[in-house]
Order: structure tokens, then C-alpha cells, then sequence
């Protein structure tokens, strides 16, 4: 019984080294994005012959908002010669095919793929998009996003160097004053991506492509066989595909996309399991190549798998959670004394990219934002739900690993009505 | 939606000006001092809660007998708490916080809004009562704390928190910059006198709550409304200070504070 009781205690311990590690990495990312000098991205290069690219818009039953992006992606300032959109309709039974095929008459370079087969979901669908592609340079948007009028040129300037394979830009819900929910999202979007990715890319470090409002190079996706269609978390493996094999992925702060958050707590609920079934089958499956990668210096090494472990961190939390009620009953709590309150440095920080409420109270500062500050304690409600969600999303990625059954996609549901639309 | 047409470069990229030097001695000249401070007096403020506790335990008929005692600690020094005597639960009332636990687990999980925070946080809630309860009607002359012990450490506990949040908050509030440094400072105090008074106030709501309805309710009480709770008026006092920053920042007052890379 007492090898048991320390175990627990060495697990409680570990636990909470693990929250202070990675409070300090967050704490280290502040000061660089805060107090430091920028990295600056590509925005002045300028070039006469801009890369032609291929946007993909994966969509099912998006008769909702496929005006919205597919308008706003007309506004945007890229030589049409050298652009086509191919929305992805795939299976829809709503009028999505019918909105496409209309777009497609009135403007040639938008080529709408229509999917009317068993083997549904975004990675296959992009599979099949990025084979009828003409762009060297895949650009992916999610349907309910609305990009701003430079992002296409911003996005694809950063090709031009050799090195870079993808790109990401940056994410904004337009959404947010419609519910609580949506204003602590667009807190958790601002630490994220203002300070999070910034400061990863300030110091070479690993930012993340994150699947959409980004870019990569198709030649590449295409040598290396696609997408897998087994991850959910496609945009995850993909940079961890593309860092084990020597390319950069880079982060375009003011390329900015906006984005309609969930607003219900169910919708929210399942798209968080979902992103952390596929983030931890990701880690399952990039531990090993990302430790012994010869392209990737130890800082990064170190950068990475902090990264890749992000969403296995509420997980170690609900068992320490669990290990120190147990204790409690034993009677051996005692030993941690007042310092067992670290492990609750969890507790305000947004999941999934865990940013503590130091790194988004930094990025509302940046954005000059008064105001939203003040929503930042609502967010201890928030770890509940997430610490559950993202526990569910584990154990289903581990029983993908240990069962390999296939992945069923789930698209989350959209809120927008449409405002003044292209007819 | 008005969609913004004009992305603003500059403040994508903009940092603040400030001297690194500075936020560093802000940190250790301020926080440092008030650390010794804190460590040296942890006796008298310890015992200054203890003596709080019984003059209201007697200003408010409370009837609680409970004498001061003082324990040596090997990193802190001496700390005293209350010693009170133990109140175990009858059967009957163990029973009773099973059912209700368990009704209300079952309730929740089957509303329509089961998957909400509140209701998550909620079953956690009624999750540890039930456990309690069943650790009582089994095994409740195994249960391993005393309201002595339950007050030592919560005692602890409290100086744990008292430390960790003067290192956070003056950190948190040094990278902000080398300006508002008064803004800073009325932060770090208040975030110390909060967690004083509060700590205070919940160690005598505590006592209370334990010697009058018996220690079936100390689990519950450790866990969800134990340091997990002193994290709301931080990061509530911290919101405070970011939005006065923010507004200093974007103000004249930040001119020249910020350089846009």
C-alpha cells in the first residue's frame, strides 16, 4: 500500500512540474511577444508574377455561408489569372450544388468539385481537390470563414522562399458579442494566435498550420501521399509531417481571416473532443519522429513536443484531479502542504493551445482591446468543460491507435445568417 | 458584419517599448522584500487569522470551542491554526447526502444543457459529496482527518497561496512594460489583501460549516471551493489591471510606448 500512495504522490508531483513547465513556456512566450522584437513576416516582398494558387473549401450543407466566403474571396486583391477557388461540395443534400454550379457560370476559375460518394470528410475530399488543383500553392478555407481582401497575396508571398511549406494566418471570430461563449472563444483566439504563434515564430519555434487560413505546397502533400484520411486532426499532422522533413512552417500575424465561432455549448463541446482525438492521435503517431528528427534543432525538439502534448495536458489533470481525492481519503495530503495549489495554474488558461489568462490578457493589450479583459474569470468554468471534452477526445484516440478503426468525420454546425450575400 | 477592409499592419507587429532591466527590478525589489516580508511574519499573520476567527466565533455566538495552537514547519517557520473538535455524521445524514448527490448527478446528467460548464462543474461537485458520503456510511471511522488537522492544513494551504500568488502577480504585472507602476502596485496589494481577508473568511465559514454539520462536507469543501476558488480574484483583480493598462496604453499617456516594429 505505501509503493501505491507514492506512486500517487510521485504522480501528483510530476503533475505539477508538468503545469509549471508549461506555465513557464507561456510565461517566456509573453515576454517575447510583449517585450521583444518581431519577427516580421513576408509582407515586403514584392513580386510582379504572384504564385498560382488553388483556394479549397471543403463544404457539406454549407448553403448557409458558402456566399459569404466565396464573396469575400472574390473581393480579395489576387490576379485572377493566377487564382482558382474549388469548393469541396461534398455529399451535400441541401442546396449547396446548386449554389456552386451557379457560381461556376458566372465566373470561370471557380471549379466546384461535387462528392457523391461513401468516403465523406474533409481529408479526403482535400485529396481529391488538391489532384484536379492547378495551383502550386494549396490555400484551404473552412466555409464559415470570411477572408480579409489581402490574405490570398499575404498567404502566398511566403512561398517564394524555397524553404517554407506552410503557412498559417491569423484567426479572428466575427461572431463574438453574440453569447458568452463566443467572447471567451475570441479570448482564447487573441492569446493563441496574437501571442501563442507569434512568439513561436519570433523564435523559430514550431507554430502550427491549423488547417484552415493558411497554405502549403501541393507538390509536396502529393509526394507524400495526401492527406490521412485515418487523422482527424489533418492540419496537426501536417506540420509535424512537414518539420520531420525539413520545412519551414510559418505564422502571418497580419493575415488576418474571420471566422464564426459556435455558439452553443454542445456544438463547442464536440468540436474540442474532436480536435483533441485528432491532436492525440497525432501525438501517437510524431513522438518518435519528432524526437529523433535530424532537421529539427533541440529547441524546437523541446518546442514540438510541448506542442504535440497540449492536448494530453487536461488528461493528466482529471487523473491528478482524481489521485489527490484518493490521497485526501488516505490521509496524505498533508505532504504537499500549501503547495498543491499549483496544481490549479491549469485552471485559467485556454485548452488546446493553453494559453494561460497572463497570455491573453498580453494579446488583448497588443490588440488594444478594453473591455473583453474582464471576461477572463468566467474562464475557470470553461476548464471544466474542456478538461472533460478534451479527456473524451483522448480516450477515443486511443482506442483509434489500439482498435485502428477508421475516423467518421463531424462538421460543426454553423449560426450565420447570411448578410449581404452575392446574388 | 462590417468587415474590416484595412488590415493593420503595425499592430500585428507592434511590441512594447520597455527596458527589460527595468520589468526585472521591478519584480525583484518589489516582490523579493514583500516575499520576506510575508515569510517573516507568517507566525503573527497566522495567528492574527486564528484570533479573527475567534473573536468571530464569539462576536456571533458561534459557539465553537477552539484554542490556538502553533506548529514548526520545516520551510515556513512556525504557523498556527485553530484546534477545534471533531463532529463525525450520523448515518442517517450520510445517507441522505448519497441520495441527494446521486439524484442530483443523475438530474443534471439528463437535462438538456448537461454538457454546459455549470452543469459539468456541478456533477464534479455532487461527484465528490457522493464519494464522501459513501466513505462515511462504510468506512467512516477510517476517514483520516480530525477538524484540527483539516485546519492545519487548510492553514498550509493558505500560506502556499499567499506565496504563489505574490511570485504570479508580480510577475504577471513586470512584463507588462515599465509603465503604470502604481497601477502594479495597487494590484500585487490587492491581490495580498484579497487573499488575506478571503482566506480569513472562509477559514472561519469553514470551521463553521464543519463543526456544525460535521466533516462529511470537508472534501467538498477542500476541493471545489479550496484554492481552485482563490484563482477567480486574481485572475479577476489581474482583469482589472489589463484593462487599465490597455487604456493607459492607447491613451497619451502611452505615447511613445510602443514600438511598432
Amino acid at each position: 500500500m505505501e509503493m501505491v500512495i507514492k506512486i500517487m504522490q510521485g504522480y501528483i508531483i510530476f503533475v505539477i512540474i508538468v503545469m509549471l513547465l508549461y506555465t513557464v513556456r507561456h510565461f517566456f512566450f509573453t515576454i517575447v511577444r510583449l517585450l521583444g522584437r518581431q519577427r516580421l513576416y513576408y509582407n515586403d516582398i514584392v513580386t510582379s508574377r504572384m504564385k498560382h494558387i488553388s483556394v479549397l473549401i471543403p463544404m457539406h450543407n454549407e448553403e448557409k455561408v458558402l456566399d459569404t466566403v466565396l464573396t469575400a474571396l472574390l473581393e480579395c486583391d489576387y490576379d485572377a489569372d493566377r487564382l482558382e477557388i474549388i469548393p469541396i461540395n461534398d455529399n451535400s443534400t441541401d442546396k449547396t450544388r446548386e449554389m456552386l454550379d451557379e457560381y461556376h457560370r458566372k465566373y470561370e476559375f471557380i471549379r466546384p468539385l461535387h462528392r457523391n460518394c461513401a468516403d465523406r470528410g474533409k481529408p479526403v475530399g482535400l485529396n481529391d481537390a488538391m489532384r484536379m488543383a492547378r495551383g502550386e500553392i494549396i490555400i484551404v478555407f473552412d466555409a464559415d470563414y470570411r477572408p480579409a481582401r489581402s490574405m490570398l497575396k499575404q498567404i502566398a508571398l511566403a512561398f517564394e522562399d524555397p524553404q517554407v511549406g506552410a503557412v498559417m494566418g491569423r484567426v479572428i471570430p466575427y461572431n463574438t458579442n453574440k453569447n458568452m461563449l463566443t467572447r471567451l472563444i475570441n479570448l482564447e483566439r487573441s492569446g493563441g494566435y496574437q501571442v501563442d504563434q507569434q512568439a513561436r515564430y519570433n523564435l523559430r519555434a514550431i507554430p502550427q498550420y491549423g488547417g484552415t487560413v493558411g497554405g502549403f505546397r501541393r507538390d509536396f502533400l502529393l509526394s507524400t501521399g495526401g492527406f490521412n484520411p485515418k487523422v482527424l486532426a489533418e492540419d496537426t499532422e501536417l506540420t509535424y509531417r512537414l518539420i520531420t522533413n525539413g520545412w519551414k512552417v510559418v505564422y502571418a500575424n497580419s493575415a488576418e481571416c474571420y471566422e464564426e465561432s459556435p455558439e452553443s455549448w454542445n456544438v463547442r463541446g464536440r468540436q474540442i473532443r474532436r480536435w483533441a482525438r485528432g491532436h492525440n492521435e497525432v501525438l501517437f503517431r510524431y513522438l518518435i519522429p519528432t524526437i529523433t528528427s535530424p532537421h529539427l534543432n533541440l529547441f524546437q525538439k523541446i518546442d514540438g513536443l510541448f506542442l504535440l502534448f497540449i492536448y494530453a495536458v487536461p488528461v493528466l489533470l482529471l487523473f491528478g484531479w482524481g489521485v489527490s481525492l484518493a490521497l485526501f481519503f488516505l490521509g496524505r495530503m498533508d505532504i504537499f502542504g500549501g503547495w498543491w495549489v499549483l496544481l490549479f495554474l491549469g485552471v485559467y488558461n485556454a485548452f488546446g493551445n493553453f494559453a494561460p489568462f497572463f497570455e491573453i490578457g498580453a494579446a488583448l493589450i497588443i490588440d488594444g482591446l478594453p473591455g473583453e479583459a474582464l471576461l477572463l474569470p468566467l474562464m475557470m468554468f470553461n476548464f471544466f468543460f474542456y478538461m472533460w471534452n478534451i479527456s473524451l477526445g483522448f480516450f477515443d484516440a486511443v482506442v483509434d491507435i489500439v482498435t485502428g478503426r477508421g475516423v467518421k468525420w463531424d462538421k460543426t454546425i454553423r449560426f450565420a445568417v447570411k448578410e449581404g450575400a452575392a446574388k | 458584419m462590417a468587415e474590416k477592409k484595412v488590415i493593420y499592419y503595425a499592430r500585428t507587429y507592434r511590441a512594447i517599448r520597455a527596458s527589460r532591466t527595468k520589468c526585472f527590478l521591478y519584480i525583484c525589489i518589489l516582490i523579493l522584500p514583500m516575499l520576506l516580508l510575508l515569510w517573516l511574519h507568517l507566525d503573527d499573520l497566522t495567528r492574527w487569522i486564528c484570533e479573527a476567527a475567534q473573536y468571530a466565533f464569539r462576536e456571533f455566538c458561534l459557539d465553537i470551542p477552539a484554542s490556538i495552537q502553533t506548529k514548526n514547519f520545516s520551510l515556513l517557520g512556525k504557523v498556527s491554526y485553530l484546534s477545534v473538535s471533531t463532529v463525525y455524521p450520523e448515518f442517517r445524514m450520510c445517507l441522505l447526502n448519497g441520495a441527494v448527490s446521486l439524484a442530483v448527478m443523475i438530474i443534471i446528467g439528463n437535462l438538456p444543457w448537461k454538457g454546459r460548464p455549470m452543469a459539468i462543474y456541478l456533477i464534479l461537485n455532487a461527484g465528490i459529496q457522493l464519494i464522501s458520503s459513501l466513505w462515511f456510511l462504510f468506512a467512516g471511522e477510517l476517514f483520516p482527518y480530525t477538524l484540527t488537522q483539516y485546519s492545519e492544513l487548510y492553514m498550509v494551504q493558505e500560506v502556499g497561496i499567499w506565496i504563489v500568488f505574490l511570485v504570479m502577480t508580480g510577475a504577471v504585472t513586470g512584463i507588462v512594460g515599465d509603465r503604470g507602476f502604481p497601477d502594479k502596485l495597487l494590484t500585487v496589494l490587492c491581490v495580498m489583501v484579497y487573499a488575506i481577508v478571503f482566506g480569513t473568511v472562509r477559514y472561519i465559514v469553514f470551521l463553521y460549516l464543519l463543526y456544525r454539520c460535521s466533516v462529511l462536507y470537508m472534501t467538498l469543501l477542500y476541493f471545489t471551493l479550496g484554492p481552485m476558488f482563490d484563482f477567480v480574484y486574481l485572475v479577476m483583480i489581474y482583469a482589472f489591471f489589463i484593462n487599465r493598462m490597455i487604456r493607459l496604453y492607447e491613451s497619451h499617456a502611452g505615447k511613445g510606448a510602443w514600438r511598432w516594429s
